[in-house]
């Protein structure tokens, strides 16, 4: 695709019995163009594609002016009319402009807490443009004082015409959790990512209720992605995972949700939480016992079986387990020391319900999982409460401010458990340790404000307008495809296939010629997938050729 | 003042130009051609009185603003311009426009229509002359050369530079309908930019040699085979050639099959015993007269069974063995029957049908793997004698009813231009019917000749002219979809393990060139790879492709149909 405007060599038109010419001075070349190419040759210097359609579509039909599009770049790739296009460079002087999609308008709610916060924090930084859906759209928005919000049509389909108009140097989409939203689903991350050159973000949040249809969904993504993309991860623990899968290392960056470091921190007074506790769960059980928290993840299931477990074999303690949407059927017959809170609603209605509920807890055990919000885990930290987390992979991010047990197997083992108890109720008789835990919980909790989130993501922005120039300046178009025909071995009478490299017809393999024409127009992950099916499932061969051939391709 | 008679010459024509300045300097665009030429206001000036002006007015109409030297050296340099075939000259646009026939760029070099055929030795060379001077009863030709000018009635040559955009540029400006290719070269190089230059524009390759030269003319054909459009063509004189590259090629439709001709004026029956009396004379041989004649028609080499026949001739050594040849090659070292004569060096074109008609058979014993069709026996059986041929290769489907066809071994593969064998004691046999069934013999000649008037070089010409109309019309209503497919990594828990999946969108919605939502389909990564290569290359190559991943034939017709029908269902 062809961005414009452009910079054209040095030409001169003329027309000569309805003939349309061009001369292309810097390449001594003569070209003849129809109607549509000449006029959008008038335009395409200085107008951006959204501005040359705009312009001359009285004229012409919109497909007639993209076969123009595509005609110049055609003459492009042969060197002719057009120099290589330059993406507008974004003004040192300017703010960063950042357009985002989401189903919904942010608010300070905490429902969509997170992405308002982190939003509301980038304004102060950047140019915060929010896309909605035309049905969700108000005029009242146009005077948000905090962002610039532009509808979409409902039908997405013309969805991504607005990137088409955008001057923006950055987008970000944010993964959700569950895929009904807006945002990319997962068979749309292509054309999300194929449509300009404008480096984009997407946001992904652990918590998710379906880890292979979130892990299938960040690969997509990550397989798309282009060097100056970016996936951020909001917990360092969802890299071993995905490095697990990939057999490699995989360049998440990990920026935690920020923390409304105002709402969420310690109280003075511990019983207004046990007193909240009590007030939902009525529950006297809050008072007399140290209560622990556990935030296991999203499944229904495991939340159950190991909050059953535990409060059967430590009827010492309280047990306040986060079970977002368990179905009342489980909280039929529960151990006494045993509540689950699974009305997440109560949280939009009420900001400081969560606050006062993780203060009124004493120790919290959090699985380090795909499937367990990180967000809560920052914010039981901001209020600080101490924290056992459980992980299979180092977190040095945590080092100090958290105690870690190894779960290599899954929290539904119960020697695992037994472990994991046995723990928490050391920690729980070493108030020293407590202490400490408690107070770097809260520094730790610091480092993720909102200034701070927001700052990171700044610094990535730009990094990747930076990176996207540095791409752009040095990529070529190898005009040059290889020809794949048979070769005929007499000593078998029969053929075989291979790649002949134009111009100098030097044989290849095929799978080479492949990877070399795939690099050009997907990326090396997308290459290397498809060469380890070529290959039958030896993946290594695939990243050997790759490997070969990286530095190879500009 | 008396003008030093400069090399330029006015009046003449001039193509046609367009100038312009740029700054301080000067600029001629040379539309016929293609060219930009940095000049001066000069140049310009006598271009402009060129056609109605002798160079002496135009000295004196321009002198009084420019000294005489400056408008000699303009002359001069026009002139240099003018030998490069720029600027000047007649370009037969005007004729062109007059005419209202199929305009064919020949890719062969201007000698192929210019040589002169008296002498010609090779089979292919002679036929590519013959289609050539057929087709341009019935389309304009167009070769390319140095100059831009008209050489005879309907042929022309353009000039321009090499590359690929001034080639494309030409055949624009040229109209160009469809470009042949007399003969595939056996360099590759030469052969990929023509197909992907054609910018749309059928290209036919005429397949004169199915084999040989060790295996490197199938390689030539098969590149252009992987390189050729949905809209390009190969011809070939016998079906045979078509069905041995049907053995390893899927679309064996892209051969069509187009006979070769005779010149059946020129290869005609005469009356033998008046020939006979005349070679006898020529050669001085008595015999000729009496005796009965097999005739060898051809290059006189082991591949063409030069051997084969001299073994024939010790068979049968009552018959006299005619060798009608360039050239003996090796064998005029060896000692030859007595029974065998060689005529000496090849006669004249014109001459040949005499020494054809003193034969009472012709045996063709070929097994090159270059043999296609078999000119030298339909000129035989156009002078009404019977041929006794192996069935290697097209030759049956040539001779039919109208000759003796004797079983030869085929070779599956050649070894140097070889591609088989035949026993001298079988050809033998069958000559030696023929010579003493006379009735029989005389039938089949009158068979022969009439079998050979169904080959006409005016019939080839039509139906390659028709083949163009057809793929002319192929190319206008194909469309080539675009796309965009992907391949992500997909990770199946109960395995533990990644895989690929592919999408592809814009299904229904293409003329955004922008990706649009929900139109994404998940589909088989073969099917995925296949619509991604057909973005940049063509069905052929991408078949190639698959077949090495897939290896079975049927599977890859059937990705190739299932994506050719999408791209078909889904075009605009």
């Amino acid at each position: 695709m062809i961005d414009f405007p452009v910079t054209l060599h040095e030409i001169e038109k003329f027309q000569i019995d309805n003939r349309n010419y061009v001369v292309d001075l810097d390449r001594n070349e003569l070209v003849c163009v129809d109607l549509v190419v000449w006029n959008v040759l008038e335009l395409c210097r200085s107008s951006s594609r959204e501005e040359i359609i705009r312009q001359l579509k009285e004229q012409h039909t919109e497909a007639e002016i993209f076969e123009a599009f595509e005609c110049i770049r055609q003459f492009a790739e042969l060197g002719l009319l057009v120099s290589n296009t330059v993406r507008r460079v974004p003004d040192e002087n300017r703010k960063l402009r950042l357009l985002t999609f989401l189903s919904q308008i942010p608010t300070a709610q905490p429902e969509n807490g997170s992405n308002y916060l982190l939003l509301e924090s980038l304004s102060r930084h950047m140019e915060v443009t929010v896309g909605l859906p035309k049905d969700q759209w108000s005029e009242s928005y146009r005077d948000d004082k905090v962002f610039h919000f532009m509808p979409i049509e409902t039908d997405l389909k013309r969805a991504r015409t607005y990137y088409i108009n955008a001057t923006y140097d950055v987008t970000m989409a944010f993964a959700p959790v569950d895929f009904g939203l807006l945002s990319v689903e997962m068979n749309e991350v292509i054309p999300f990512f194929s449509w300009n050159n404008v480096p984009t973000i997407v946001r992904v949040h652990s918590g998710v209720k379906n880890e292979e249809a979130f892990i299938n969904f960040v690969l997509a993504v990550y397989g798309a992605k282009r060097p100056f993309d970016a996936i951020v991860v909001d917990a360092p623990w969802l890299i071993p995972r995905f490095q697990e899968i990939l057999s490699s290392e995989v360049d998440f960056c990990v920026i935690p949700d920020p923390v409304d470091l105002e709402r969420f921190q310690p109280y003075e007074d511990k019983m207004i939480g046990k007193r909240c506790i009590n007030a939902i769960f009525d529950t006297q059980e809050v008072f007399q016992k140290l209560v622990v928290g556990i935030i296991a993840g999203e499944v229904s299931e495991v939340n159950y079986r190991v909050g059953k477990f535990v409060a059967e074999l430590c009827p010492e303690l309280f047990f306040l387990v986060f079970a977002a949407g368990l179905p009342d059927l489980y909280l039929n017959n529960l151990p006494n020391n045993l509540v689950f809170f699974t009305e997440t609603e109560q949280f939009g209605t009420d900001p400081h319900l969560l606050p006062m509920l993780l203060n009124g807890i004493d120790i919290c055990f959090f699985h380090a999982t795909l499937q367990s919000s990180s967000s809560l885990l920052f914010q039981s930290l901001a209020c600080g409460m101490p924290t056992l987390i459980g992980t299979a992979n180092a977190i040095p991010e945590f080092e100090n401010a958290c105690a870690f047990i190894d779960l290599k197997k899954g929290i539904t083992d119960r020697e695992h458990l037994k472990r994991v108890l046995e723990d928490l109720k050391q920690l729980l008789v070493d108030s020293r340790e407590m202490e400490r835990l408690s107070t770097e919980g809260r520094k730790l909790a610091e480092n993720f404000s909102a200034d701070v989130v927001s700052l990171q993501f700044v610094n990535l922005m730009h990094s990747l307008t930076q990176r996207q120039l540095e791409t752009q300046s040095k990529s070529t178009h190898n005009s040059r495809r290889s020809l794949f025909c048979y070769n005929y071995d007499s000593n078998y009478g029969s053929v075989r296939s291979q790649a002949l490299q134009h111009p100098h017809a030097s044989s290849e393999s095929i799978e080479v010629a492949l990877a070399k024409e795939f690099l050009e127009s997907h990326t090396r992950l997308q290459t290397e997938m498809l060469l380890t099916e070529i290959y039958n499932g030896d993946r290594e061969k695939a990243c050997h050729i790759l490997e070969k051939l990286s530095g190879l391709i500009l | 003042m008396t003008l030093k008679q400069p090399l330029f010459q006015c009046p003449k024509p001039i193509h046609r130009l367009h100038h312009f300045t740029r700054e301080d300097r000067f600029f001629i665009v040379d539309l016929d051609i293609g060219q930009i030429l940095e000049t001066d206001n000069l140049i310009w000036e006598i271009l402009q009185l060129c056609p109605e002006s002798t160079q002496d007015k135009i000295l004196e109409t321009l002198s009084e603003r420019y000294e005489s030297t400056l408008i000699y050296q303009a002359f001069e340099q026009l002139r240099s311009f003018e030998e490069m075939g720029l600027l000047v000259g007649n370009t037969g646009r005007e004729i062109l426009k007059k005419k209202n026939r199929l305009r064919i760029f020949v890719a062969g070099p201007i000698e192929t229509w210019t040589s002169d055929k008296t002498y010609v030795r090779s089979g292919y060379r002679l036929a590519s002359k013959e289609i050539l001077s057929a087709l341009s009863k019935y389309a304009d030709l167009f070769f390319h050369a140095s100059k831009s000018e008209v050489v005879s009635d309907g042929v022309y040559t353009i000039s321009g530079g090499t590359s690929r955009h001034n080639f494309l540029f030409q055949l624009q400006q040229n109209q160009i309908d469809g470009i042949f290719m007399p003969m595939i070269p056996l360099d590759m190089v030469e052969q990929m930019p023509l197909h992907l230059f054609s910018s749309g524009v059928p290209v036919i390759s005429r397949l004169g040699s199915p084999r040989g030269h060790g295996g490197s003319m199938i390689d030539s054909i098969l590149w252009t085979y992987a390189a050729m459009n949905e809209h390009d063509a190969f011809i070939t004189p016998t079906r045979s050639i078509k069905d041995f590259y049907a053995q390893h090629v899927l679309d064996a439709d892209c051969f069509r099959v187009i006979p070769n001709g005779v010149d059946s004026d020129l290869f005609s029956s005469m009356d033998k015993a008046q020939a006979r009396s005349q070679v006898a004379e020529m050669l001085n041989r008595p015999k000729i007269r009496d005796k009965k004649i097999v005739g060898f028609f051809g290059r006189f080499q082991p591949e063409k069974g030069a051997g084969i026949f001299i073994k024939i001739a010790k068979m049968l050594p009552d018959v006299l063995f005619f060798v009608v040849a360039p050239t003996l090659h090796a064998y005029q070292l060896q000692k030859l029957p007595q029974n065998l004569i060689y005529i000496g060096e090849q006669p004249p074109r014109e001459m040949l049908p005499l020494y054809l008609n003193t034969f009472d058979v012709h045996c063709f014993p070929s097994i090159v793997g270059e043999e296609a069709f078999g000119n030298a026996v339909l000129e035989a059986m156009a002078c009404g004698v019977p041929p006794v041929v192996t069935n290697f290769a097209g030759l049956p489907e040539v001779v039919s009813e109208a000759g003796r066809v004797v079983v030869c071994q085929t070779f599956g593969q050649d070894i140097g231009s070889f591609a088989g064998y035949v026993e001298p004691e079988m050809l033998s046999k069958a000559i030696q019917e023929l010579l003493n069934d006379d009735a029989c013999r005389i039938e089949l000649g009158k068979r022969a000749r009439e079998r050979a008037l169904e080959f006409k070089w005016d019939t080839t010409a039509k139906k390659l002219v028709m083949l163009y109309e057809n793929l002319k019309r192929k190319k206008q209503f194909a469309s080539r979809t675009r796309f965009k497919t992907s391949f992500v990594p997909s990770y199946d828990s109960l395995d533990n393990r990644l895989q690929c999946q592919s999408i592809l969108t814009n299904v229904t919605e293409q003329q955004n060139q922008q990706p649009l939502m929900h139109t994404s389909y998940y589909q088989d990564w073969k099917a995925a790879l296949a619509l991604t290569l057909l973005e940049r290359h063509t069905v052929h190559e991408v078949e190639t492709v698959l077949m090495h991943i897939v290896k079975d034939k049927y599977s890859v017709a059937d990705i190739l149909n299932r994506v050719n029908g999408f791209a078909q269902a889904t075009s605009l």
